[in-house]
């Protein structure tokens, strides 16, 4: 099942907005929010992508369906070049590849029913007569565990869990091969989370589906994903198995993210040095390796020249230039 | 080394809301004490009414609530029975509060210095140098790196983590015996949050703060709380100290929050779930609130509502059908 070609293959993709600076906003420079990354995911598994806020996650997650469009780089969807591609391959190819957002609120059009929500996706690709959309619909609804008489229903009368419920349904419409969601669970309550992380574990056993599955929470991360990526300012800096990047992680700025995550019982507290300082700008990264001014072990190198994402062990990928455990 | 007296007592505490679909019980008959020294997390849901109960404390309960029974016993105290006046003189004084989202709580056309300085020429009558230079010292206390300059910085000016510890400055500048900080690190990144959260702890130890904790995150409640209080559409549902009520929890509700987290046992099977959701409050079944949710529920949830009573030695849950321990 897992020496199946990758679904999804990224390599080099690089991402930047332009940033107005200056008293007359005249000065235009370029914010690189995403920067060189490469990466694959293969068909029914899962790579958990995780950050903190402005590492440039959500806009690698938009940028791989190319909702925003790449500086460079290659995104292979299914053996396609989806870069480059004309804007009518590219709609066509778009039902197989959809996006679940982190707020439930503002991700659903107040104005239309849950059968219109729904159901706008299929109408859209021209899917089915009416008759068959509106099976089709109240058949997902059925699936989420949202009850018949939702239908005629308007998202305001849904509590947070419904909605993103609601929100998985109208991506799932279309029956997508592949699907980036992006913090589905920040919006919601702790006993909701749970609910709505069976119900996509579930969803993607019985339909096969491939995850790109974006959190800043590790717990939900190890939880879902079959392979991480951790991401610090634009650049992936390690990636790996999940249990081997649980287990034994690398980069510094991992073994922080991993140390950083609250103790699940009062009883097993650490005591412990937190990391010092935040992330940088992305407008001004530091030279060398972006994360020298917060890392505990920086040395010279580490100030003048940026590591490149290098072999650590077995599919372990590690952006940082102290010797991999064992050999040192 | 705790005192005898606790540093305040919730007692019976009601608030409700008058809206269209009728009166909205949204703090039903709180009660717990905050010790001085201490650290008290207050934890639930969206909407359990944790928020509300610590606005109840400061009387800043925003419209069209009002607080309609109970006692807020400060030093022994109502603050209930306080005038208008006397509300302001120990609010930001003798208590202090800070909030999830520090870039609203400051105002963006001062300088932190002057929102710091402004605190102590209220409280403290301070003159302009003498508010200042407390100001810069207040600022070194909880972290602003360079804070000689940092003081004439603007909010927006300032990263998340710095924004927060500016709120920390301002809510410390009398020196309060009680801080109620509500959901202050769930604005900030994993690896700040820590550093907001060790900073919480030193104040505490240096000042032997009383400290209520709004959160909705289990493991802050576990790195940072020497009690617990549980909220559940409205009620307080279970009290105890944070060691025993995460090994051996007594209410249903309470358990299965702790079952639902990913990350207690390793593995990729289903998480625990709480099946259905939070009842509505303006249609508030009769019996325990619960009940609809609960895999321990017997007949007589149905019909009688459980009062917060002692399970265990300094325990006490609202439950007919407590949990028992392993």
């Amino acid at each position: 099942m897992t020496s199946e070609a990758p679904l999804i293959e990224v390599s080099d993709l690089t991402v930047s907005y332009p940033v107005r600076r200056g008293v007359l906003s005249r000065a235009v420079e370029r914010l690189k929010a995403v920067d060189g990354v490469t990466f694959s995911v293969r068909r029914g598994e899962t790579l958990g992508l995780v950050g903190e806020s402005g590492c440039g996650k959500s806009t690698l997650g938009r940028a791989v369906l190319r909702l925003v469009e790449p500086d460079r780089g290659s995104i292979r969807f299914d053996g396609r070049e989806l870069v480059g591609l004309a804007a009518g391959a590219m709609r066509a190819l778009r039902r197989r590849m959809q996006l679940i957002f982190q707020d439930p609120y503002g991700s659903l059009d107040p104005r239309m029913t849950v059968a219109e929500i729904v159901g706008e996706p299929l109408a859209v690709h021209g899917l089915g007569r009416r008759s068959e959309r509106n099976r089709r619909v109240e058949a997902l609804l059925a699936q989420m565990g949202i009850e018949r008489d939702a239908l005629r229903r308007y998202p305001h009368e849904f509590s947070g869990g419904q909605r993103q419920r609601i929100g998985i349904a109208r991506a799932l419409a279309v029956r997508p091969d592949f699907v980036v969601a992006d913090e589905p669970l920040s919006a919601l309550d702790v006993s909701i989370q749970a609910q709505i992380v069976n119900l996509l574990a579930d969803l993607q056993r019985g339909l096969g589906l491939t995850f790109l599955f974006i959190a800043h929470d590790l717990r939900v991360i190890e939880h879902v994903s079959t392979e991480v990526a951790v991401m610090y300012l634009g650049r992936i800096v390690e990636r790996a198995p999940t249990a081997t990047l649980f287990s034994r992680p690398h980069h510094p700025y991992t073994q922080a993210l991993l140390a950083s995550a609250p103790a699940t019982d009062p009883r097993h507290r650490r005591v412990r040095a937190p990391l010092g300082g935040e992330p940088p700008s992305a407008l001004d990264p530091p030279p060398g390796c972006p994360f020298h001014p917060r890392c505990p072990q920086a040395f010279d190198r580490c100030r003048l020249e940026r590591p490149a994402l290098a072999s650590v062990g077995a599919q372990h990928l590690s952006a940082c230039f102290l010797a991999p455990p064992g050999t040192a | 080394m705790s005192p005898a007296e606790p540093l305040l007592r919730i007692q019976g505490l009601c608030t409700r809301f008058e809206t269209d679909e009728g009166e909205v019980p949204a703090v039903d008959g709180a009660t717990f004490d905050v010790w001085a020294g201490r650290t008290t997390g207050l934890v639930g849901e969206s909407g359990c009414g944790k928020s509300l109960t610590a606005l109840s404390v400061m009387r800043l309960v925003p419209e069209p609530g009002r607080i309609c029974a109970g006692k807020l016993l400060w030093h022994g105290e109502d603050l209930l029975a306080k005038s208008a006046e006397e509300m302001r003189k120990l609010r930001g004084d003798r208590i202090a509060m800070v909030f999830q989202e520090p870039m609203t709580s400051l105002n963006p056309v001062f300088t932190i210095g002057d929102q710091i300085s402004e605190v102590l020429r209220y409280h403290r009558d301070a003159g302009r140098g003498d508010a200042r230079r407390r100001a810069v010292d207040l600022l070194a206390q909880v972290g602003v790196p360079d804070a000689g300059r940092r003081v004439d910085d603007f909010p927006h000016q300032l990263s998340g983590g710095q924004r927060q510890r500016v709120m920390l400055a301002m809510a410390l500048a009398c020196d309060p015996e009680l801080l109620i900080a509500d959901e202050p690190t769930t604005a900030l990144d994993a690896t700040v949050q820590v550093q907001i959260l060790e900073l919480l702890a030193r104040l505490q130890r240096e000042r032997q703060l009383g400290v209520l904790l709004i959160t909705h995150d289990l493991g802050v409640v576990a790195e940072s709380c020497d009690e617990v209080v549980v909220m559940y559409a409205g009620r307080v549902v279970e009290v105890g100290s944070a060691a025993e009520l995460f090994s051996t929890p007594a209410h249903p509700y309470t358990a299965a929050l702790l079952r639902s987290v990913p990350g207690r046992e390793r593995g990729r099977g289903p998480l625990e779930v709480i099946p259905g959701a939070v009842p509505n409050l303006s249609r508030l079944p009769p019996g325990c609130r619960f009940r609809a949710r609960c895999d321990r529920a017997i007949s007589v949830c149905e019909t009688v509502d459980p009062p917060l009573e002692p399970k265990r030695a300094g325990h006490l849950a609202a439950c007919h059908a407590p949990v028992i321990p392993p």
